[in-house]
């Protein structure tokens, strides 16, 4: 380890002391660290999101309206779109499950038995290049005219038939969601001492009671902090239902909201739904990042 | 001079619409100089408190507006630069031959094998009033149109594999076979024709066909209104009415791009490749006036939010 010289030091002394006496107090200190980001958010953020929420509150399809308001909006998307929200959260959930499913394995190998992981691991991060891609990329496959078309129909596959299904969402919004799951697991699994599975094996525990009674529980909280990302991610979805959904899948919050807003001028109830989206993210986020502590080690 | 135009292109011109309004309701210039978009939309522009269109027609800057049909004049607010466009069914003519009429849309042989457009839009909103039209019913009556949602809900809506606005998909869809129709606009299926998809038609209904052309208005307080007026003229000349070889356009995107004579002056403009069957795409000016139904937008602009949300709630979306 190698130490200042003591002119150094006490130059390092000095200046500090000049801005300390600059922003004496700590919490002035403070203060001016923070306001740059509160003043960020409270113009990018806070303040259109009060507005939205004024907005959810009003009623007619018109942006020069006289602020009358209601909360019929709110009693609306409780009751027309419960089915929406049921699709919304169900799928955000069995593609969330299918992440967790494949993701857990492919952690553990890209963590413990990976050479060039950092390889893989660039390679992986391809779909968060936008779900837009993935969903476009999908659809042209399971065209009959597309590009594995002949494949598919020399191995008799009518591929056609997944296109605009249920499957072919879930599948395009896992593949999106997988690096999270995977990052997240395989923070946690990164924090598991491998001793800890030869000490296991070495006491006779067969690999699925390692895997049961040592791994799965010390990485528990990278699971559930992977669910939650993948399930707030997904909450959102809009492209890959739009472009591969049949009309049960288009369904979903976010074109719900899209159509209400963009294509049918309800300004009010599009905003309603907007904040019942956000609301449900911001949950998901918060227990997401509560849960993520033990995995991410902070 | 040389002159830079943005030109911004959407397939939900709705978003427009919304996009004008904020900037106007946040007292910001418009972010569009000319808004050209289907006639439905400046009613439901000049519908609202405030108003959102300039007064700028006749202008002496715009003198191809005097060439254009009187139907297609909407003085002093725009005027039109399309005249045949027609949302309704494209189809394949050998897989679905049966296709004559909106009420055919519900045959038992389409389940699965239509594509609609989003509920909400123009395209939709046509169909709706040809369905009604189809089926006896005056869309000016509150009932009667309400009958001819609950027909495209209970008798369309479950042939519907998917939702969309999207061209590019419907002609994938088309040309892979997956569906045997789509509801879109005639331009597509004259584009398709022309790429050589020879069985792509467009159904032209027995009940009749409902025109929703495109409207050139210029948006209150834009930044440019001279040069607004100067683009509003180029649109309604000759070469933009009919591009001419230089512009170097294929058959198929050519005739998406024409939408047919919007006035007498015009139709010595036909070029000669297509002479011989351009009346075979697009009507004559005589078929226009005489065969072709106009919609009563004002009607259209305060009754088309309810009709939307009805046939949202119906279908789920």
């Amino acid at each position: 380890m190698t130490h200042a010289p003591a002119e150094v030091a006490i130059e390092y002394e000095i200046a500090d002391a000049q801005e300390r006496k600059r922003f004496a107090s700590p919490k002035l200190r403070g203060f001016m660290l923070l306001a740059p980001a509160v003043v960020v958010a409270i113009l990018f953020s806070i303040i259109p999101l009060a507005y939205l929420f004024q907005v959810s509150l009003t009623q007619d399809s018109s942006f020069f309206f006289t602020a009358e308001y209601t909360a019929d909006n709110y009693r609306e998307v409780f009751t027309r779109y419960r089915s929406a929200i049921v699709e919304t959260v169900y799928l955000a959930s069995v593609s969330s499950v299918l992440d967790l499913v494949f993701g857990y394995p492919f952690a553990y190998i890209l963590i413990r038995k990976i050479r060039y992981r950092e390889f893989v691991r660039t390679m992986m991060t391809f779909p968060l290049f936008g779900p837009l891609y993935l969903a476009f990329g999908l659809f042209y496959i399971l065209l009959p005219n597309g590009p594995l078309g002949p494949l598919f129909e020399m191995l008799g596959i009518n591929i056609a038939r997944y296109l605009f299904s249920t499957g072919a969402v879930l599948f395009s919004m896992a593949v999106f969601t997988f690096p999270f799951m995977v990052m997240n697991i395989g923070a946690a699994l990164s924090n598991v001492d491998p001793m800890l599975e030869e000490a296991a094996r070495t006491l006779g525990a067969k690999p699925w009671q390692t895997f049961t009674r040592v791994l799965f529980p010390l990485s528990w909280s990278g699971i559930v902090a992977g669910f939650l990302m993948c399930f707030g991610w997904n909450l959102g979805v809009f492209a890959q239902p739009q472009l591969l959904g049949s009309p049960k899948e288009q369904a979903v919050l976010s074109i719900q909201m899209f159509t209400k807003g963009l294509v049918q001028f309800n300004y009010g109830l599009a905003a309603a739904l907007g904040i019942l989206l956000m609301a449900m993210a911001f949950a998901v986020t918060w227990a997401s990042l509560r849960f993520s502590r033990g995995a991410l080690g902070a | 001079m040389d002159i830079t135009l943005n030109y911004q292109a959407s397939q939900a011109p709705s978003t427009y619409i919304t996009n004008l309004y904020t900037a106007l309701q946040s007292g910001n210039p418009p972010s569009l100089d000319v808004m050209a978009i289907e006639e439905n939309y400046l009613a439901e522009a000049l519908s609202q408190a405030e108003p959102v269109a300039e007064e700028f027609l006749p202008s002496g800057l715009v003198p191809n507006a005097d060439r254009v049909m009187e139907m297609f004049q909407a003085f002093p607010h725009g005027v039109g630069f399309q005249a045949s466009a027609s949302p309704g069914i494209v189809y394949d003519r050998e897989r679905a031959p049966y296709l004559t009429d909106w009420q055919n849309l519900a045959d038992e042989r389409l389940r699965g094998r239509l594509t609609m457009p989003v509920p909400g839009d123009i395209t939709v909103g046509g169909m709706l009033l040809g369905i009604a039209s189809s089926l006896g019913l005056d869309y000016k009556v509150p009932e009667q149109m309400t009958e001819a949602i609950d027909f495209f809900i209970e008798r369309i809506h479950p042939n519907v594999l998917q939702y969309t606005n999207d061209n590019a998909t419907m002609q994938q869809l088309l040309r892979g076979g997956v569906v045997d129709a789509v509801g879109f606009w005639n331009s597509l299926a004259r584009m398709e024709f022309l790429n050589g998809q020879t069985n792509t038609a467009f159904m032209i209904a027995e009940s009749g066909q409902y025109l929703a052309n495109g409207y050139m208005w210029i948006p209150k307080g834009t930044p440019h209104p001279v040069l607004a007026q100067i683009f509003v003229n180029w649109r309604l000349s000759d070469e933009a009415q009919f591009p001419p070889e230089s512009w170097g356009l294929e058959p198929g995107p050519w005739a998406e791009l024409n939408e047919g004579i919007i006035g007498e002056s015009y139709a010595e403009l036909v070029p000669e490749w297509f002479a011989e069957d351009y009346f075979s795409y697009y009507p004559t000016t005589e078929q226009l006036t005489a065969n072709y139904k106009s919609v009563d937008w004002d009607y259209y602009a305060e009754h088309v939010g309810e009709w939307m949300d009805y046939l949202s709630q119906g279908i789920g979306q």
